[in-house]
């Protein structure tokens, strides 16, 4: 579906992205992990056609320059910058985006009644943006991503700064996508976003791809060892181990236990091990 | 084409709901030409250079031609000359000159015997927008026809062959006062006591105190008489009121606050990310600038229509256009003129508050110059020769044309012309920024 290879880009002396190679399958759910700075924003405008790669190539549905309208048509974006226009509604909004795929008004308007359903706005359709708080902002841009009916989604940081509601209804409308067979390419420096919806995730740091795979074959690759905490009178005690049920039954064997901690690795240790330093840094 | 109009309806849309946006786009401008068109006919000053005039020789003798030499050496005049009284009025009529001077024939003959017989006849016709000038133009002139005077008396040969033929003709005209004839023949016999006696007699005779006959007694050394220069169209007619003369300095306000507007929507939409979307829409990028230009368009020629009617419905106002469709012409140019100019503008700064500073210097120097703030003839020459490449300057011309200047089709060429190019060049300038700026 999307295919990158060997793609690089420079601003002046900083590598933005270097030699970057992905192969994303239809339907798949793909999550770029990255601190700020990483070269995820660059990756996805590279795809979207905004910037062209010094070097390498960039093909969507076996089509490219990215630039091409046809091209365009079967992508959909939610750019990091909420990209909506305060001074008109919610629903206006939507069918002005959706005049710009060549929706007519009628259907235009049937769309962005079903989107605004899908991202939990229904009741604040006439409502001015400007009037929204910063979560109902962010899920109507990912509802703006959805008007053309994309066939693949690029999705920047789409719950930054939201509340847990929006958060968890951005990661709902992602999972109901998924589930709906969208291919989406979803950047985030949240674990645990990732690591609900994503089937594949990349872990990029200075414009580098560190390590690619499933969550279980980051963890099982990068993760470490499983640590187990046990707090007695005396004192906790961390145990890492391969084999946390043997050790937990070891601990509760010896008695004495006032609580027992299993602490399996996450993408947050995988980063840790890639990179040195958390994520969030 | 459905997204350029997509996105001229959603930037028109945002600017009807941008309400300090339109207050400078429409209310702005009406305040600007109620408070001006009230204040024009009170305006006086002294003009920074020479007035503009047109001459007309009408005469051809040797007096009237040194008559003309002295306007033309004067300080306070910027003469040219015209063959004929219809040339002269024309020009004044399309603004190129703010006033003319006939010289009428016998003005040399009455110069020379400035005290019996026909005087020396002089007809003016002023610019109806310049009315302080107008006014400066009859002082002026009457200093030059006294300096005139003056000049005769100081040459004797000259004032000896006056003073004789004056003589001869005060004794045996019998329309002249008794008084005055007596004065005059004293004077004429005793030259030096001209100073004194002349203006004692002219003024016991103006306050009625020596002659019955106040008509009979008044002496004037010329005659002066106005003409109205504008065209007679096909009702009666009529001069333009002070509203009329303001409405289209004020509509180019609104021009420009919809101009300036819509190139910070650009720049908006680039800084909010909504521009963003427009570049991975499926159209290409000139259909975003279409859709930009086209609500620009619609929206100044809205806000132009807007104030229009409100000069024509509003009786206080009055504003009667002299031709419609050269008022449609100048609005349709004006428009794509300032289409242009916010093209520009929309590539200039890279932030909001970069782009807003730069948009509206550029259009205050325009207005500067192109008289939307202070009127031309208050400006030194090199400025009101720069106000040419001011687009402000032709938009009000093509606006006066069509409200009451009268301009025919011809005469509407050169300001609508102008309008046209700067659309094009601006389009053009911007839209290749714009799309070199959008593929890197």
């Amino acid at each position: 579906m999307l295919r990158l290879v060997d793609v690089k880009k420079r601003f002046g002396q900083i590598r933005a992205v270097d030699g970057l190679t992905l192969d994303i399958a239809r339907g798949e759910v793909f999550g770029l992990l990255g601190p700020n700075g990483a070269g995820k924003t660059t990756v996805l405008s590279m795809v979207m056609g905004l910037l062209a790669p010094d070097s390498g190539s960039i093909e969507i549905e076996g089509h490219g320059p990215t630039h091409e309208p046809r091209v365009r048509r079967i992508i959909g974006v939610a750019p990091q910058t909420l990209a909506l226009y305060d001074d008109l509604s919610a629903a206006e909004n939507l069918a002005f985006f959706a005049s710009l795929y060549g929706i007519g008004k009628t259907e235009a308007g049937k769309r962005a009644a079903e989107l605004l359903s899908l991202v939990g706005l229904d009741d604040r359709a006439k409502d001015r943006v400007k009037g929204f708080s910063g979560g109902m902002k962010r899920r109507l841009n990912l509802a703006a991503a959805l008007v053309g009916d994309p066939e693949i989604l690029l999705l920047d940081e789409p719950t930054a700064g939201v509340d847990p509601q929006s958060r968890q209804n951005i990661v709902d409308a992602v999972l109901a996508l998924r589930q709906r067979g969208r291919t989406i390419v979803y950047t985030t420096h949240f674990m645990e976003e990732a690591q609900r919806v994503c089937d594949r995730v990349g872990i990029m740091d200075n414009g580098r791809l560190l390590a690619l795979g499933t969550l279980d074959e980051l963890i099982r690759d990068h993760g470490g060892l499983t640590c187990v905490v046990v707090e007695t009178p005396a004192g906790a005690r961390t145990i890492r181990t391969s084999d946390p049920v043997a050790e937990v039954s070891v601990a509760i064997g010896a008695g004495d236990v006032l609580n027992i901690r299993v602490e399996r690795p996450n993408l947050e240790s995988v980063f840790f091990a890639l990179t040195g330093r958390s994520l969030r840094d | 084409m459905r997204a350029t109009f997509s996105i001229a309806a959603k930037d028109i849309s945002l600017l009807v709901r941008d309400r300090p946006g339109l207050f400078f786009s429409a209310a702005f401008p009406l305040i600007y030409a109620i408070f001006f068109g009230s204040i024009f006919s009170g305006m006086s000053s002294k003009p920074a250079s020479g007035i503009k005039v047109a001459i007309v020789d009408l005469d051809q003798s040797e007096g009237s031609r040194a008559f003309a030499r002295d306007i033309d050496d004067s300080d306070a005049f910027e003469a040219q000359a015209f063959a004929t009284r219809d040339e002269g009025l024309d020009a004044v009529r399309k603004g190129r000159r703010t006033a003319v001077v006939i010289i009428e024939p016998g003005f040399g003959k009455g110069l020379a015997s400035p005290f019996a017989g026909e005087p020396p006849a002089l007809t003016i016709g002023a610019d109806p927008a310049r009315g302080a000038e107008s006014g400066m133009v009859e002082g002026l002139l009457t200093e030059r026809l006294f300096t005139r005077f003056q000049a005769m008396f100081t040459d004797p040969a000259q004032a000896r062959d006056m003073v004789r033929t004056s003589l001869e003709q005060v004794k045996n005209d019998d329309a002249i006062a008794p008084l005055t004839k007596g004065v005059l023949t004293t004077f004429l016999g005793q030259l030096d006591a001209f100073a004194t006696a002349l203006p004692e007699a002219m003024d016991k005779e103006s306050t009625g105190d020596g002659v019955d006959d106040g008509e009979a007694g008044t002496f004037s050394p010329f005659k002066l008489t106005k003409v109205d220069v504008l065209r007679q169209n096909d009702g009666p007619a009529r001069r333009p009121n002070s509203f009329e003369i303001s409405f289209p300095q004020g509509i180019a306000w609104g021009i420009m606050g919809v101009a300036a507007g819509f190139g910070l929507s650009l720049v908006v939409e680039r800084t909010r990310g909504t521009m963003l979307r427009l570049r991975v829409a499926p159209i290409a990028p000139a259909s975003v600038l279409l859709g930009k230009a086209l609500g620009c368009f619609i929206a100044i020629v809205g806000v132009m229509s807007l104030l229009i009617a409100v000069g024509v419905t509003v009786p206080a106002f009055s504003v009667r256009p002299a031709s419609w469709t050269m008022l449609g012409v100048a609005i349709v140019c004006s428009a794509i003129g300032f289409v242009g100019i916010m093209m520009i503008s929309s590539v200039l700064g890279r932030t909001e508050a970069a782009a807003s500073g730069i948009t509206w210097a550029m259009l205050t120097i325009m207005a500067m110059l192109g008289g939307g703030m202070v009127p031309l003839m208050f400006m030194p020459p090199w400025m009101q020769t720069a106000s040419n490449i001011s687009p402000v300057k032709w938009a009000i011309t093509s606006l006066e044309g069509a409200i009451w200047r009268g301009y025919t089709p011809a005469e509407m060429a050169l300001p609508c012309g102008v309008l046209l190019g700067v659309g094009l060049v601006g389009f053009a300038i911007g839209s290749t920024i714009f799309m070199r700026r959008a593929e890197g």
